[in-house]
């Protein structure tokens, strides 16, 4: 019984270890998109391992999947560390949803002191809460403050089905990254 | 006879004196209304500016010397009445700067990855390690080589029991040699990045750190953007001494990236875990 206790113990142990390293190479190849599925699937396996959720946290951060930063918003609670990712999650969810309310519905952000975040979400809000709204638009060109080449281009896309506000990165006209959120 | 006209007459002013204290009651009410109205913002405004006239001239008693300044600091006094005080101690003047510096500073969250360096410390590297192990026979070598007559010949005799082992391993060490030569040579022709930073982590895990310098930092000037040739790069600097330069190569380097693998670095750099 004290065997089999043991092995299903070490069995435990090599299995989470496994994952996170799996997880932890995926982020460092910049594979953020498998990162994030693989974490999704392995989640409830692993949700009292801080290391593990923060790594998933970011690998979908990464990989634009702002949405899914809610669960582990709420999770990351037990370390300094990880609080301070929770706090840092929570803004750029946050800025994502309010600047999708104000594209669509025309909800004045100018008003609004938040914190900001190194995050693209938070520098495309900071520019837009900032912007001239006294005509409506189809889409905003956004230049970054720090670096004159660099700019955005902030738009909403309708699908059949859905809206979806997508964030363009520009460096000298040509575009760098596109950034699709649901 | 009853007269009727006295006596109406006589009831119209009891019935006006009657209806007399109602009436200065209600235009009472109304003056104190009105009167409130138009005298509480009024003293609201006069309490503001018999402030703002006592503080002033303060200031301007202590710039006299700058007129230009003194014109600004008059513009720019602002005075909050913080809410439930009358006291004149509890009231805060503050100047515009202040406000603007409020202004600027917004709070600024940063990620926090050190929990990567605990991942990070529960992974072996993949590339020491294989290459570590088909170093090992060829030290033993070394060391048997070293050692007295008697205990070589007793290896001879070994080495002639498993002689086909023994053949092998020697095989594989000059192959290992004449690869990377090869390598080397292919990449004086190509100047291929992949091909630098292979020979750049294969002497760094030999331990020749000048030349996993060198070939790191080719890397670099063919392509800026490999990862793993920064990290080379500013790890061979580190065993190499010069930690201030690799700790601004690599501030340098994620000031265009956001590389986690050469922040963790960073952090251990700075931190002496890594030296």
């Amino acid at each position: 019984m004290r065997i089999l206790f043991l092995l299903s113990a070490l069995f435990i142990a090599v299995s989470f270890a496994d994952i996170k390293t799996s997880l932890y190479h995926l982020y460092q190849d910049k594979n953020y998109d498998k990162a994030c599925k693989e974490g999704l699937k392995a989640f409830n396996k692993h949700r009292n391992d801080e290391e593990f959720i923060s790594l998933y946290a970011f690998s979908c951060l990464k990989a634009d999947y702002i949405d899914r930063l809610a669960v582990p918003i709420t999770m990351l609670s037990k370390s300094e560390e990880a609080r301070s990712n929770a706090a840092y999650f929570s803004v750029i969810l946050m800025q994502k949803k309010l600047l999708n309310h104000a594209l669509l519905d025309g909800y004045k952000l100018e008003e609004l002191k938040l914190p900001t975040t190194d995050h693209v979400l938070s520098i495309v809000f900071e520019l837009y809460s900032k912007a001239d709204h006294s005509r409506k638009r189809s889409h905003y060109m956004l230049q970054d403050p720090d670096n004159e080449k660099i700019t955005y281009k902030l738009y909403i896309k309708n699908s059949n089905h859905s809206q979806t506000m997508v964030i363009e990165e520009y460096y000298d006209t040509i575009m760098t990254h596109r950034h699709n959120y649901w | 006879m009853l007269n009727i006209h006295d006596l109406e007459r006589r009831w119209l002013r009891y019935k006006i004196k009657s209806y007399i204290p109602y009436a200065l009651a209600s235009i009472g009410g109304i003056l104190v209304i009105v009167a409130l109205s138009l005298f509480l913002p009024q003293s609201k405004k006069g309490l503001t500016q018999d402030l703002a006239v006592e503080s002033v001239p303060k200031i301007v008693a202590q710039v006299e010397t700058k007129p230009e300044a003194v014109q600004k600091e008059i513009v720019e006094v602002k005075i909050e009445v913080p809410e439930n005080t009358n006291s004149q101690e509890s009231i805060y003047i503050n100047t515009n700067e202040e406000v603007n510096t409020r202004k600027k500073e917004t709070l600024v969250l940063k990620p926090s990855l050190h929990f990567m360096d605990n991942i990070e410390e529960g992974i072996s590297p993949y590339v020491d390690e294989d290459y570590m192990m088909q170093e090992s026979p060829t030290k033993n070598d070394t060391n048997s080589d070293s050692t007295t007559q008697p205990v070589q010949e007793t290896i001879a005799v070994k080495q002639e029991e498993t002689k086909p082992k023994v053949s092998s391993l020697t095989i594989t060490r000059h192959q290992e040699k004449s690869d990377l030569k090869d390598v080397i040579r292919r990449f004086k022709k190509n100047k291929n990045p992949a091909l630098s930073l292979f020979i750049a982590k294969r002497y760094y895990a030999d331990g020749n750190y000048q030349k996993s310098y060198n070939y790191a930092l080719m890397t670099n000037e063919i392509d800026k953007k490999i990862d793993e040739s920064w990290i080379i790069f500013a790890k061979s600097l580190v065993k190499l001494g010069q930690h201030e330069l690799a700790i601004n190569t690599l501030k340098s380097y994620l000031k265009d990236t956001k590389s986690s693998a050469a922040s963790v670095l960073l952090r251990k750099i700075e931190g002496g875990s890594f030296r």
